[in-house]
C-alpha cells in the first residue's frame, strides 16, 4: 500500500511542469526518465530476490526478460543522452518512439506476466509513471 | 512484508535525484555550457551504463546458477 503511494508521489515529483525550449523539456524528461527506470528496476529485482521455493514473486524466465529490456532501454537512452546537444528533432523523435516500443515490450513480455498480484500492481505503476515522462518528451518534438 | 524493499529503493531514488545534472545539460544547450557542465553530462550517461551493467549482472547470475544447477550429480534413488 505504502509502495503505491510512494511511487505515486514520485510520478508527480518528476512529471511537473518543465519550463523552456521544446529541447530542454525533452532533456529533463530524459534525465526524470532514468530516476523512474532504476526505481523500476530495483522494485524488480527486489521482487525476484523475495522468491522462496514456495511463493514466486517474478519467475526467473520473466526476470531475465525484464532485466534484457531494461538493458536495451538504458543503452538507447545513453545514445540518446550523447546526441541531446546536436540531433534533430526528427533523430530524437525517432528515438523516443524506438525507447517506448521498448517500454511496450517491456510490459507485454514482462509485467503482465507476473502472477503475484501486488508485485504486479507496484510494476504497473512504476511502468505507468516511466510511460507518463516519455510521453510527456515526444510531445515536445511533434 | 514483500514490498517493503521496493519502497525503499524508490525513496532513495528520490532523495538522490540530482538537479545539477538537469542544468548542465541546460546550459549546454543553450551555447553557456562548461568544462564542468560537459563532465556532469558524461556522469549522467555513466549512470545510464551502470544501470545496463546491473541488468547485465542479474542476466549474467541467473544464467550461472542454471548452468549449476545442470551440472550437478543427480543423487542415486532408492534400490
Amino acid at each position: 500500500m505504502y509502495t503505491r503511494l510512494y511511487v505515486l508521489v514520485l510520478v508527480f515529483l518528476l512529471t511537473g511542469c518543465p519550463k523552456g525550449t521544446a529541447l530542454h523539456k525533452v532533456t529533463v524528461a530524459e534525465h526524470n526518465f532514468r530516476f523512474t527506470v532504476q526505481a523500476f528496476q530495483d522494485a524488480e529485482i527486489a521482487a525476484h530476490d523475495q522468491n522462496t521455493p514456495v511463493v514466486i514473486f517474478v519467475p526467473d524466465d520473466l526476470h531475465m526478460k525484464m532485466q534484457g529490456t531494461i538493458l536495451k532501454i538504458a543503452l538507447a537512452e545513453k545514445d540518446l543522452n550523447n546526441s541531446l546537444a546536436t540531433a534533430s528533432k526528427s533523430t530524437i523523435k525517432a528515438k523516443l518512439d524506438a525507447i517506448y516500443s521498448l517500454l511496450d515490450s517491456l510490459n507485454s513480455d514482462g509485467v503482465l506476466g507476473v502472477k503475484n498480484p501486488t508485485t504486479k500492481a507496484t510494476l504497473e505503476i512504476a511502468l505507468d509513471s516511466i510511460k507518463a515522462i516519455i510521453d510527456s518528451a515526444l510531445t515536445q518534438v511533434q | 512484508m514483500a514490498t517493503a524493499p521496493v519502497a525503499l529503493s524508490v525513496i532513495q531514488l528520490v532523495l538522490a535525484a540530482e538537479p545539477e545534472v538537469v542544468q548542465a545539460i541546460h546550459n549546454i544547450l543553450s551555447g553557456n555550457g562548461s568544462a564542468d557542465d560537459l563532465a556532469t553530462l558524461k556522469a549522467d550517461s555513466i549512470a545510464w551504463q551502470a544501470i545496463a551493467d546491473h541488468a547485465a549482472a542479474q542476466i549474467e547470475k541467473l544464467n550461472s546458477s542454471a548452468k549449476n544447477a545442470a551440472s550437478m550429480p543427480v543423487a542415486p534413488g532408492p534400490r
